[in-house]
């Protein structure tokens, strides 16, 4: 399974002990986020609502694209990086 | 005296003032800066923080090194699942006399604790009989207030907007509507003892059954616990404000705003009034103060006072402006400029 990379956003460093980006073996986009998650429950509070899908005005990347739901079993290769971020609107 | 620190909530972190004498103040770097700190509970082994964000929704933080590290708690408030929404935590505050921990919500809503970090629903409120006939005002449905009597366990006192006040009377298993006095915001509605927009209410230091309230359109007073209200207006330039604080010297301030349509300083002079139990009117307190051309507001929980020999009283503007006041000494303004101001709380050691 590959060993990846994802990052969190800086807000919720204090539910991660201070990590900003972690590594993990997952197979794809759906299963790292469920990695980080059960290594770091606090998280969940702050990405998922209340039915368990990701919160609005959140976004995870691969490679700088936005993984849509329906995509999130895409599979991950050796190295990759997944961000979660904050979306930014306005000016 | 120690030292005094003035936490100061802000629409972008935590700001904190300390001082050693309470003329020349220090300003520390932002603390949780990005997150909202709508409420603080500053304890002396522990600190906690309501923390908000429009993303990653509000919680609350726990520090027990003096805020060099946070970390959120496992249990914060949160409804069960098909109920309401905590998108606020408004007010922490530990009970003296049993050591619980309470804390204040919108959607309005009390949660409890015995150790500060994992919290549950006080469903005697949740399920009150009036629930189905609160609404929000401008601030939202907010629980902002929790008071206690300060030597019966069973009494305490609630504020919501825009609900009324309310009172237990068997340490929280069941709560009454205490609003009688109180003219209703709506008055084209069908009558209810609810839709009070009470912003802030205070408890007598020294006479449990004197209380306070800065109200939507009015300044009210009770001498019986709540049961009954009476407008204390007299002197006021405006009836309209938020915050409300007193002293344990018995002196009570507000700070008045135009109106519930333009909600800046009354008369477009940022003055602090304060009430003589003797006349029962208020008077101008704002020695030091800038004067005319300010029109800032002054949020509910953005007034604050310590408990020293000869106390200060503390409040902050959305502006970001932050005054303290000492004894009879005249306002002074404290250095910096913040964002948006919530709230402030003083811890002294």
């Amino acid at each position: 399974m590959p060993q990846v990379s994802i990052s969190i956003p800086t807000l919720l460093q204090d539910c991660t002990k201070g990590q900003r980006r972690l590594r993990l073996e997952a197979a794809t986009a759906q299963e790292a986020l469920g990695k980080l998650l059960a290594e770091h429950p606090l998280l969940k509070f702050h990405l998922l609502d209340k039915e368990g899908k990701i919160r609005p005005h959140l976004v995870v990347l691969l490679e700088g694209l936005p993984v849509k739901p329906s995509e999130a079993d895409i599979a991950l290769s050796p190295d990759q990086e997944l961000h979660i971020m904050q979306a930014v609107s306005g000016g | 005296m120690g030292t005094i620190r003035l936490f100061v909530g802000t629409e972008k972190g935590l700001f904190i003032y300390s001082s050693p004498d309470r003329q020349i103040w220090n300003l520390e770097e932002p603390l949780l800066p990005g997150w909202e700190v709508s409420s603080v509970l500053p304890l002396k082994d522990k600190w906690l923080l309501g923390t908000t964000h429009y993303v990653y929704g509000a919680t609350i933080r726990q520090s027990t090194d003096e805020g060099k590290t946070f970390t959120q708690c496992e249990a914060s408030p949160v409804y069960p699942e098909g109920s309401f929404t905590v998108n606020r935590i408004w007010q922490m505050v530990k009970h003296p006399l049993t050591d619980k921990y309470y804390a204040g919500v919108a959607e309005a809503g009390l949660f409890q604790s015995d150790d500060g970090e994992n919290w549950e629903e006080v469903k005697s409120l949740s399920d009150h009989e009036t629930r189905s006939l609160w609404q929000p005002g401008k601030g939202g449905l907010c629980l902002h207030t929790i008071l206690f009597h300060p030597s019966n366990p069973e009494r305490i006192w609630l504020a919501m907007s825009a609900v009324g006040a309310f009172r237990s009377d068997d340490g929280g298993k069941s709560w009454q509507v205490k609003t009688k006095g109180i003219d209703p915001v709506i008055t084209d509605e069908k009558p209810s003892e609810v839709g009070r927009c009470v912003h802030k209410m205070v408890l007598h230091p020294k006479n449990p059954d004197k209380l306070f309230l800065q109200y939507h359109h009015g300044v009210y007073a009770s001498d019986d616990a709540g049961d009954n209200w009476y407008k204390i207006e007299e002197g006021l330039p405006s009836n309209f404000g938020f915050p409300m604080a007193m002293t344990h010297d018995e002196k009570l301030f507000v700070i008045p705003l135009e109106s519930d349509g333009l909600r800046f300083s009354a008369e477009g002079e940022l003055r602090v009034f304060q009430f003589d139990p003797s006349s029962k009117s208020w008077f101008d307190s704002s020695e030091g103060l800038e004067g005319r051309g300010n029109y800032d507001t002054i949020l509910r929980d953005a007034m604050t006072v310590d408990t020293q020999a000869s106390p200060g009283v503390y409040f902050g503007t959305t502006g970001g402006d932050v005054y303290a006041r000492i004894g009879d000494d005249p306002w002074q303004r404290l250095p910096g400029s913040l964002p948006r101001i919530s709230m402030l709380r003083v811890l002294e050691s």
